[in-house]
């Protein structure tokens, strides 16, 4: 029957009465498996898609030479001069001509005066270095600026790929036009054209001003900063004062070699660790708090919830900031965090040093206090938010599923592990996956508390640095910065963060393909 | 409605275009912008009007005075300066990064050659960078250095002479002795009385240093004993030896009669004869200054006798070479002036700083300042201050030491990997 191969075949493993380990543990490798096979699918296509790129442009060149090969004179030259084949058939299509036109002599004027120097340059990234003005008063002006010509070569590769597009679009007008004229048809004149740019051609007349800016404001930056990843700009190769200079991929060896490489693999060891903690914890606690507040039993549910959430009234920064200093320590008694004085002066508590206990480690340069500090606080601010998606969850339990659990016998556990938790697994997995790549880039938390952890030296990550608070430490917060390297830096995290974003997508594929939760 | 959302959208667009060019504007051809110390700034307008009047070419220009510290002079100006200050304040370590960032140009040889007449040598050969034919700035102050403040009525002349009389001292009257050692700046001392040296070379790509040697270890080993927690272990504070911020525990401390010395910089006196004056005592009578106290270290068995030492710096003033050029040479006339006597003579009245104009220095009213004699004789056990990585400013040894985190086991290990950092932190 065609039923037997639908989505709904429970697997094998599943099938027969194995324990719980076993379960779990096939669970998981079958979970790796998936990953793996649909990894494998995008690198298998990558190939074919390259391929279907490379076709598609060739057609656009096939297509540009037969309508040179078969248009008129005046085609023809409108390969050479933009929009002739528009304005030189009669007065209506002049407008159009001479709009494409200027967009030619827009380019070509671009091209002398910034693409085309910019764009030689690029190479090199400059030759000449800022020198001393012989005759006294500072320097002498004609030095090249490196990270200009990185960026306007990157803005003229852009303008000539759309330049290419908009050749390609006006030999097909041009050509078109001809047909049009030799079929005898009319052409369309300036309020045709300005009726069609306001209402088919809208999304067009509104879209283009955004997309330029996107491209400008996003698109260029992004490129640009990757670009530097291979390049060794650093505080000794500094625009305008110094140049720098294409390295390939020597940042990349400098960070996986062997002086930074071993900071790196641990730095990268914690912002995994710190990552599992942060989001298991806020959602297991979160969700016991949920449980608990939801209990028949409790009164003023509504003032408990209140409670929690206006923690998260208040923003990270300020909540975050105060945490640091109510936690901070200082040897001397006097000058030691609100929280260590109220151990000592309202409950006595007799410590080893007068100061209390050096919660973020910046005395004793302990990094597992630190660590364990910035966890636990990170989840007093995280719980409120999954207590309450959890709980909005918990609401919607249909209670015949308890009551008939209770019948059949089950104990609490039993009904939390069998009832509770898959359900709310089902429908917040894909958010759990989402909060752990977030919290793979959590630069508030890390950097507010502790600033990057103890032991912090120079351009070395702290204990608890992130890999994007020692991004931040090596470009912004330094006084050698090291911008390639921070490049690099960023491009792995975001080849990490994307690797887990890939599974979100896998999840949410393995959800889609139950109809109904079982 | 469509026609409506893009008559907006056009409108929206001209709207901010038009803002956009209303912020340019502004000519400022004849303004020079000068950053210097808050506390400076006074004094400077004053000889700043002096120089319009002597300079009648210039006397439309406006000077204007923005307040910035010098220390941070060198992260505000940033990477483009053409809109920053054109005269600017800094201490003189700072030097090595304005040339690097090409903030500074060498001084045209007109000011060179004054320049080289009228101050110290050691800042003018300072201020030439290690490598520059003339100096790339102006000197503007030589009084960077910390000495020992004591208070005349706990202690006598005996006690002040070494470090372990200064401890026993501590111990019986059961009051601390500041020495700010967590700090990078003053925990060097040690080492630098030893003969250690911590440069770079001259173009930036080797950094050198003999710290790991028989001599650092001894250093260290000898830190160990005065500050380990165990066996120094009394009063208030587990050494008596406290590290406490200089700039605000010693007014607080001599004002209030809580401690009994203190290892401070020439630019406290101000705050501490503030305070020990609102304490009711005349300061000049009850605090003194001096030479920092000596210390001993073993070394292949037998005991070393050394004085501490102190960075020694000054303050440089800099003129913005990525302005246009007839700014510069205004510039260059006016920082001449605010460095030269007057401008120096009135810091000096204003905020107590010491010159490096060789005439003022000579002058009665330095002779006899208490705090700028201390200088001069704490000059002799003195390190110039130079470009440092940040390994050498937080690495930190001196408080993991006093906190026990560093045993006496841990000495050869610390000493190499505090040198292995400092090396490849170029």
């Amino acid at each position: 029957m065609a039923q037997d191969t639908t989505v709904n075949t429970v697997p094998t493993w599943k099938k027969y009465n194995r324990p719980w380990y076993q379960k779990f543990g096939l669970a998981v490798l079958n979970y790796i498996k998936n990953v793996g096979t649909m990894i494998w699918n995008v690198i298998k296509n990558i190939p074919h898609a390259i391929w279907r790129l490379i076709c598609a442009i060739g057609l656009c060149f096939q297509g540009l030479w037969t309508r040179f090969k078969n248009g008129d004179f005046r085609t023809k030259i409108s390969y050479l001069i933009f929009g002739f084949g528009c304005f030189t058939r009669g007065k209506k299509q002049v407008l159009k001509g001479i709009l494409l036109f200027l967009f030619e002599a827009l380019f070509i004027v671009y091209m002398i005066f910034i693409g085309g120097p910019n764009l030689a340059l690029m190479g090199s990234l400059g030759t000449i270095e800022m020198t001393e003005d012989p005759d006294g008063f500072g320097y002498i002006d004609n030095y090249h600026n490196s990270m200009e010509i990185l960026i306007f070569s990157v803005m003229t590769i852009f303008f000539i790929i759309f330049f290419a597009y908009m050749y390609i679009k006006n030999t097909k007008i041009a050509y078109d036009t001809q047909k049009l004229v030799e079929a005898g048809k009319p052409l369309s004149g300036p309020k045709q054209q300005l009726n069609y740019a306001l209402n088919d051609g809208y999304h067009v007349t509104v879209l283009a001003l955004p997309v330029l800016g996107v491209l400008l404001i996003t698109v260029l930056p992004l490129t640009v900063n990757i670009l530097v990843a291979f390049t060794n700009y650093d505080w000794m190769h500094n625009p305008p004062a110094q140049l720098f200079d294409w390295t390939g991929f020597e940042a990349f060896g400098k960070l996986f070699g062997r002086s930074f490489g071993t900071q790196l693999w641990s730095v990268l060891g914690w912002t995994l660790v710190w990552a599992v903690f942060a989001t298991f914890t806020n959602f297991f606690f979160g969700m016991f708090l949920a449980m608990i507040i939801n209990k028949k039993s409790i009164k003023l549910k509504t003032f408990w919830r209140t409670c929690f959430v206006i923690v998260i009234a208040v923003p990270d920064f300020i909540s975050l900031m105060m945490m640091s200093k109510f936690f901070s320590y200082n040897p001397m008694k006097s000058s030691t965090g609100a929280f260590n004085r109220i151990l000592s002066d309202w409950f006595h508590i007799k410590f080893t040093t007068e100061g209390g206990i050096d919660w973020f480690g910046t005395s004793t340069f302990s990094a597992g206090m630190a660590r364990v500090s910035v966890i636990v606080i990170n989840l007093w601010r995280g719980m409120p938010f999954t207590m309450l998606s959890t709980y909005g969850i918990l609401m919607n339990i249909p209670e015949e599923l308890y009551e008939s659990s209770r019948i059949d016998g089950a104990g609490p556990v039993r009904r939390f592990v069998s009832i509770t938790f898959p359900y709310i697994m089902f429908v917040m997995g894909p958010s759990l996956i989402t909060t752990f790549t977030g919290n793979i880039n959590n630069f508030n938390v890390i950097f507010f508390l502790t600033g990057g952890g103890p032991n912090n030296v120079g351009n070395s990550p702290g204990d608890t640095d992130l890999l994007i608070t020692w991004l931040y430490k090596l470009t912004v917060d330094s006084a050698n910065e090291q911008f390639a390297m921070g490049s690099v830096i960023g491009i792995f995290t975001f080849l990490i963060t994307s690797f887990f974003a890939l599974i979100v997508f896998n999840s949410s594929k393995s959800i889609k393909q139950e109809d109904t939760f079982q | 409605m469509k026609k409506a959302l893009s008559i907006l959208l056009a409108a929206a667009t001209a709207v901010s275009v038009c803002g956009g060019l209303a912020a340019c504007g502004g000519d400022d051809s004849t303004t020079i912008t000068v950053w210097a110390p808050v506390k400076s700034i006074a004094g400077y307008k004053q000889v700043a009007a002096d120089w319009k009047k002597a300079h009648s070419e210039y006397k439309d220009w406006t000077i204007k005075f923005s307040a910035h510290e010098e220390s941070v002079v060198q992260t505000d100006l940033g990477n483009d300066m053409s809109n920053k200050g054109d005269i600017f304040f800094f201490p003189s370590d700072h030097l090595y990064k304005l040339v690097q960032k090409k903030a500074v140009a060498q001084l045209p040889q007109s000011y060179a050659e004054e320049v080289a007449g009228r101050d110290h040598e050691d800042v003018v050969e300072y201020a030439k960078n290690g490598e520059g034919k003339n100096p790339y700035a102006y000197p503007a102050t030589y009084d960077n250095g910390y000495m020992l403040y004591y208070d005349k009525d706990l202690v006598g002349e005996k006690d002040i002479e070494s470090l372990d009389t200064l401890q026993a001292a501590a111990k019986s009257k059961k009051l601390p002795f500041i020495w700010e050692y967590s700090n990078g700046y003053y925990s060097c001392s040690m080492f630098l009385a030893a003969g250690i040296t911590f440069d770079y070379n001259a173009d930036h790509t080797k950094y050198n240093t003999n710290v790991n040697s028989d001599e650092g270890k001894a250093v260290l080993k000898a830190c160990y004993d005065y500050l380990n927690p165990d066996t120094n272990g009394n009063g208030t504070s587990p050494t008596l030896i406290v590290s406490d911020q200089a700039d605000t525990k010693l007014p607080d401390g001599f004002g209030n009669k809580q401690i009994i010395a203190g290892v401070g910089g020439s630019w406290v006196w101000p705050q501490i004869k503030a305070s020990v004056e609102l304490g009711g005592r005349v300061a000049e009578d009850v605090i003194g200054v001096t030479v920092l106290p000596k210390f001993t270290y073993q070394l292949n068995g037998k005991d070393v006798t050394k004085n501490m030492y102190s960075l020694i710096g000054g303050k440089f003033c800099g003129v913005n070479a990525q302005k246009p050029k007839d700014k510069q040479k205004a510039a260059h006339s006016l920082a001449s002036y605010l460095t030269g006597y007057e401008g120096q003579k009135v810091r000096f009245q204003t905020t107590n700083a010491g010159p490096s104009n060789k005439e003022l220095a000579a002058e009665d009213e330095i002779k006899n300042n208490m705090v700028l004699q201390a200088f001069q004789a704490q000059k002799e056990f003195g390190y110039t201050q130079n470009d440092q990585p940040d390994a050498f400013w937080s690495a930190n040894l001196l408080s993991k030491i006093s906190t026990g985190d560093i045993g006496i086991s841990d000495i050869s290990k610390s000493i190499s990997d505090w040198a292995d950092l400092l090396i490849k932190s170029v």
